[in-house]
């Protein structure tokens, strides 16, 4: 056979093995807070030392005031944002979230920042009604003992937070 | 305009094709070889003249891999001066590099493509999905201090969202989708090497199962194996071999702030793929108006219509209208502008998954103008597309005969 997965592994092929399951966050050194935030049902996003931007994801470099030496350090955050786009994962390509479908993502713009996006799972369900520019606040899946893993519900309109998203 | 020294001095002299299947029981690089001795027999050259090796870089060498070790071992190729291993759209842009800048002069270019085995759902070979599955299967999780944003949508949903963000944005339909995939279809029942050879119809695609809404099965391309190949020398030598030669007039790549995966959080009109087709127009002679052929990119069709408007068919968010108004209902094809024919083989969607390496050699048979009856009649400029994803690895190339 080819090179692939069932080369990779050396066993004889994922048909043989039990399904998996949803894999579940493995924190590592940098992103450890965030988790640790997550699992209290706090939402962090990373915020740059120098010229307060938060990013996502916090990488090597700022992207805004373009500083090598950002000090990026995990901030909560409201978790109100709107709805920039969306879809219904109807199948799913890879182990792990076959079991899990259908299940809704929505890209979420929040409110802190225009740009500032974070994707996660609308806990109302793949039947939601939803159009772009619908307000949403975080939620949380506990998906493990000590393992939480942010995502969104549908909000109320905010009075501080954004209306219709930019295109 | 750009610098563009390398215009016309480079020419496609061979191209070698496998036949496409959902499942070939083949190793990669067995579907390698057939394509580059394919090749380097329409070339009509020795194999001792080819000094420069382009593989594909996706499977680890040693294990049925086309990379250039493997594929110049297997070929008996005595010599090379220049190697690289390269993917997609841009393995072709390398290959003219190193040939303009005299590192070699008669390279080969490969790209074979299979279907992972033991994925029982046949899409789920993208090489984005593929390297996460060798990861899980290695015992690795996806972790690392990037993942914040990926770990949610993990494959190809992200096109999904930036479909449904396109309908909503510029009250776009359905239906410029289906007239791609319709499109793509028709020309791919002529197409021998086609995998899925039976005509649809607009109702087809609207019927089409829903994998990730908005986009249905028929929005997105077919998994298959497949191996392509192509010989690129220079233009001098071209002369002199059996082909009428097929020039690179001009080429460019694509590379945006945001590189990778949904991280490309860019406007809709300052991904890379805009990047990479205003680089080719400022490199190219041949203009948007003296196009015969055009090759978008169609891993899904939300990167055609993305490839049409960069291209400059339309501005953006107009190719619904575009594509209604060049819709050929008698042929069940697509005629931009009344002339340019897209995607003749069927590309993606219907010939099967080559990553967009099936235009290249493609657009150099019709190029030539000696396929019987599927050849299109005095095409002599042909825009390629290949990788053209929002985010990873677009290019623009023009080709061009005499
Ligand atoms: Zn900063």
């Amino acid at each position: 056979m080819t090179a692939g997965p069932a080369a990779a592994s050396g066993s004889s092929g994922p048909a043989a093995a039990p399904e998996p399951t949803r894999p579940v966050p493995a924190p590592d050194e940098r992103s450890a807070p965030y988790w640790a935030a997550a699992a209290r049902h706090v939402l962090t996003v990373a915020r740059c030392a120098r010229c307060s931007t938060y990013v996502v994801p916090p990488d090597h470099t700022c992207p805004h005031c373009g500083s090598t030496d950002p000090g990026f350090a995990f901030e909560p955050v409201s978790g109100r944002g709107t709805v920039r786009s969306w879809t219904v994962v109807r199948q799913s390509f890879l182990p792990g979230f076959r079991g899990e479908v259908p299940f809704l993502l929505v890209d979420v713009e929040l409110a802190e920042q225009p740009e500032l996006r974070v994707i996660g799972r609308l806990l109302d369900g793949p039947d939601t009604t939803l159009r772009i520019g619908a307000p949403v606040a975080v939620a949380f899946e506990d998906v493990a003992d000590g393992v939480s893993v942010p995502a969104f519900a549908l909000a109320e309109p905010s009075a501080t937070g954004p209306g219709e998203v930019r295109s | 305009m750009a610098r563009n020294p390398l215009k016309d001095s480079l020419a496609v002299v061979g191209v070698g094709s496998t036949p496409y299947g959902r499942d070939l029981k083949r190793t990669e690089l067995s579907l390698a070889l057939e394509a580059a001795i394919g090749a380097i027999e329409d070339a009509g050259i020795d194999r001792q003249e080819i000094d420069g090796v382009c593989g594909t870089g996706m499977d680890p060498l040693a294990m049925g891999g086309s990379g250039f070790l493997t594929l110049q071992g297997a070929l008996g190729i005595e010599k090379t001066t220049w190697q690289k291993n390269g993917w997609l759209g841009s393995c072709f842009v390398y290959a003219a590099e190193a040939v303009f800048s005299g590192l070699c002069d008669t390279v080969l270019v490969v790209q074979a493509y299979t279907r992972g085995p033991g994925m029982s759902r046949s899409a789920a070979n993208d090489p984005f999905r593929l390297r996460a599955a060798q990861q899980r299967m290695a015992g690795q999780v996806l972790t690392g201090q990037s993942d914040f944003a990926r770990r949610w949508i993990h494959s190809g949903e992200p096109y999904a969202a930036w479909m449904a963000r396109y309908m909503h944005d510029y009250k776009a339909t359905k239906d410029a989708f289906a007239r791609i995939a319709v499109n793509n279809r028709t020309h791919a029942t002529r197409n021998p090497r086609a995998a899925m050879r039976t005509p649809i119809t607009m109702e087809d695609y609207h019927a089409s199962r829903v994998i990730w809404e908005p986009m249905q099965m028929l929005d997105m391309d077919v998994p298959v194996d497949c191996a392509e190949a192509l010989i690129i020398t220079t233009a001098e030598r071209a002369m002199d071999l059996r082909h009428k030669p097929v020039y690179i007039h001009a080429m460019s790549l694509g590379g945006s702030r945001v590189g990778e995966y949904y991280d490309n959080s860019l406007g809709w009109t300052d991904n890379s793929l805009w990047i990479s087709l205003a680089g080719l127009w400022e490199r190219s002679d041949v203009t948007i108006d003296d196009l015969d052929l055009f090759f978008p990119y169609d891993g899904y069709t939300i990167d055609t219509v993305g490839c049409i408007e960069a291209a400059g068919f339309c501005k953006p968010g107009e190719a619904g209208d575009l594509l209604a108004s060049s819709w050929d209902a008698e042929a069940n094809i697509l005629r931009l502008g009344g002339h340019t024919l897209l995607t003749t083989n069927g590309g993606g969607l219907s010939q099967g998954r080559a990553g967009g390496f099936n235009f290249y050699t493609e657009a150099v048979r019709q190029l030539r103008g000696a396929e019987g009856e599927r050849q299109v009649p005095d095409a002599r400029t042909a825009l390629v597309c290949p990788g053209s994803s929002f985010f990873h690895d677009p290019a623009s190339v023009m080709l061009r005969t005499d």
